[in-house]
């Protein structure tokens, strides 16, 4: 039997995290997931208030593998879900609470709520490409100075371990991992979606409500692969700080986690690829990497893990 | 699944609030299944499939608010964008089945009692609307059925079943309709040992299962373990 327990600041029985925004928003289907074979959820992003998202259509399959949306973070607000989330009490896996805002102090106060009702960790979503109307504005991870003061307000407000989830829509993501890093982030979990649009050519209009959305699904899994190698390989050559990585982007199968392994995650998200495999995913994966582990000798995930990193690192010295 | 263009091939006006509008395009559709059907400039929403022959295919809209008045507003060639079919079917079972529905909910019943007839299965209605004007599918479904009940008002069809129940003895039942009529119809069929089905409705935004906005409280999606589920599976919801 191999070991496939893994650590992000709390203790995994595997790597596989349902990430956020998927299946998220209900506590029923959180507690579904839970049985699924994950090692951990992570919910829908919530916000001080309640708030409906944009117009359908909110989620777009434009071709195999390829999904836009523009949901907007619909939730119900911080209490109604802590009174959803009440109901989890029997679930025997970690729940982590992702928190979404438009100010630090907006993210400090719904944070400081998740801490008072019992929870340990929390992902800090500053990375959604479609929470304004148009997407007019930036998003916080798209800003130096907006990430390291909403990271700074609510690590200066509690003591929740803290996941900070990051944007790929950027220059340079190692910039923002190192700001994140020192503003307090425990953990970081990347990519959120890359910025996207899709028109119809026989109606000659956008398709998405909300006209801009964020790409994923399996179309994007190199890319999320490239920008967590950036920060691995940072962290590898000392350059940042070393936290956890949870990677995220396009996890359809067990390859797919093998590979983030290798490239230094320590746990892997998973949530489009739901839309193909629907919830027997996680189990189905799991078995997978089993045997994958068994095939090539491996126990135990460390002894693999960010091998590949180590690999780029000695070509690059 | 993805969208795919399709133009509006015919329109029934069936009342005042209400039309049917045909597309061809639709692949292999069963009594049940759903469209997500984008009106462009105007949004996307789920809509039953009412009917489907010769390749045409028929859903049914009450004008309800923006997007159906938007639907509504359409005209025979403009363009639309179809995701589906989608979700889950009724399973036609029984021999003498009952149809019970509330307002728009014949829509789906009309597509399941012309499969169900052509199956050579007997096919009893009864369908509850508001009001007079709002009787919809009167002419078709008094040529296809075996009974057809029409309540109005306060009478709903929950004040006739029973009798229909004694003198018909129909083994399965398929429903669809406002929410406080389904769980009524799920209680008769529990307690007269019945198998029943019915068509759920939450809000639909993704259509595909992964955002998790249609979930009940058994943890099944409406948009992808539904809109049908039959009365074991809404146990957990109603029971
Ligand atoms: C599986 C399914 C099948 C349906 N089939 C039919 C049908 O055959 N004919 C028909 O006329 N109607 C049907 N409906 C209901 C139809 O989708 C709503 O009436 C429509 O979405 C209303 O949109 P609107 O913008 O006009 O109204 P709004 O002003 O948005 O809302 C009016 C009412 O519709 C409900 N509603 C709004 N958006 C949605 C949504 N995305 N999903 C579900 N309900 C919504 C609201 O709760 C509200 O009660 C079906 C719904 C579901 C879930
Ligand atoms: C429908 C949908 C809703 C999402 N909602 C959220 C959200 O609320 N918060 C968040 O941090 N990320 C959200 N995401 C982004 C995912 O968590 C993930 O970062 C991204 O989809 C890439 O992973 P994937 O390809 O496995 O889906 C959402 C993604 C999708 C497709
Ligand atoms: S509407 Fe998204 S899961 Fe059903």
């Amino acid at each position: 039997m191999v070991d496939l327990s893994a650590d992000i600041g709390i203790p995994l029985k595997n790597p596989l995290i349902l990430t956020s925004g998927i299946l998220g928003s209900s506590a029923h289907l959180l507690k579904r997931v839970a049985s699924s074979g994950a090692g951990a959820l992570i919910t829908k992003s919530i916000t001080e208030d309640p708030r409906v998202g944009h117009e359908n259509p909110t989620v777009i399959e434009v071709s195999e593998g390829l999904i836009l949306n523009a949901m907007g973070l619909p939730n119900p607000g911080v209490d109604i879900f802590l009174n959803e989330l009440e109901t989890l009490e029997a679930v025997n896996l970690p729940i982590i609470p992702s928190v979404a805002g438009y100010s630090e102090d907006e993210f400090g106060r719904v944070a400081s709520r998740l801490e008072d009702a019992g929870f340990r960790i929390i992902e800090l979503n500053i990375s959604c490409p479609h929470s304004t109307a148009l997407s007019s504005k930036k998003v916080i991870a798209q800003d130096i100075d907006k990430t390291r003061r909403v990271v700074n307000a609510v690590r200066s407000v509690t003591s929740l371990k803290l996941i900070v989830k990051l944007s790929p829509n950027v220059t340079d993501i190692v910039e923002f991992a190192d700001v994140a890093i020192k503003a307090g982030a425990d953990a970081l979990s990347l990519i959120n979606t890359i910025e996207a649009l899709e028109v119809d050519p026989y109606v000659e209009a956008p398709v998405l409500g909300n006209v801009f959305g964020g790409q994923s699904g399996p179309s994007i899994r190199c890319i999320a692969q490239r920008k967590l190698t950036d920060i691995a390989l940072a962290m590898w050559k000392g350059e940042i700080e070393r936290v956890p990585l949870i990677g995220v982007g396009g996890v359809r199968t067990p390859k797919d986690v093998f590979r983030f392994l290798l490239l230094g995650a320590d746990a892997v998200g998973i949530g489009s690829s739901i839309l193909y495999e629907d919830l027997a995913i996680f189990e189905d994966v799991i078995e997978g990497l089993e045997q994958i582990m068994t095939d090539k000798g491996y126990d135990m995930l460390d002894e693999f893990r960010g091998k590949v990193i180590s690999q780029i690192l000695d070509m690059t010295i | 699944m993805q969208i795919q263009i399709e133009r509006i091939e015919h329109i029934v006006h069936e009342n005042e609030s209400v039309k049917t509008f045909f597309i061809r395009g639709v692949n292999d559709p069963r009594p049940g299944n759903y469209l997500m059907v984008w009106i462009p400039g105007s949004g996307q929403i789920p809509l039953s499939i009412s009917s489907f022959k010769n390749d045409l295919c028929g859903f049914t809209v009450k004008r309800v608010g923006d997007t159906t008045a938007a639907m509504h507003n359409l005209r025979v060639g403009d363009l639309i964008g179809i995701t589906g079919p989608l979700g889950t079917s009724f399973s036609i079972r029984g021999e003498r089945i009952l149809l019970v529905s509330g307002g728009i909910g014949i829509a789906p019943l009309l597509y399941l009692a012309i499969e169900a007839r052509q199956m050579g299965k007997k096919v009893y209605a009864i369908c509850g609307f508001e009001r007079a004007e709002d009787i919809i599918f009167e002419d078709v479904l008094n040529g296809l059925l075996d009974e057809l009940v029409i309540t109005l008002g306060e009478r709903t069809p929950l004040d006739v079943i029973h009798k229909l129940y004694e003198k018909r003895r129909f083994d399965h039942i398929y429903s669809c309709g406002p929410e406080p009529m389904m769980k009524r119809v799920f209680d008769f069929a529990r307690s007269s040992q019945l198998g029943a089905e019915f068509s759920v409705e939450r809000i639909i935004k993704c259509g595909m299962g992964i955002c998790g906005a249609c979930a009940l409280p058994n943890g099944m999606r409406v948009c992808k373990e539904g809109p049908v589920f039959d009365l074991e599976d809404m146990e957990g919801v109603w029971g």
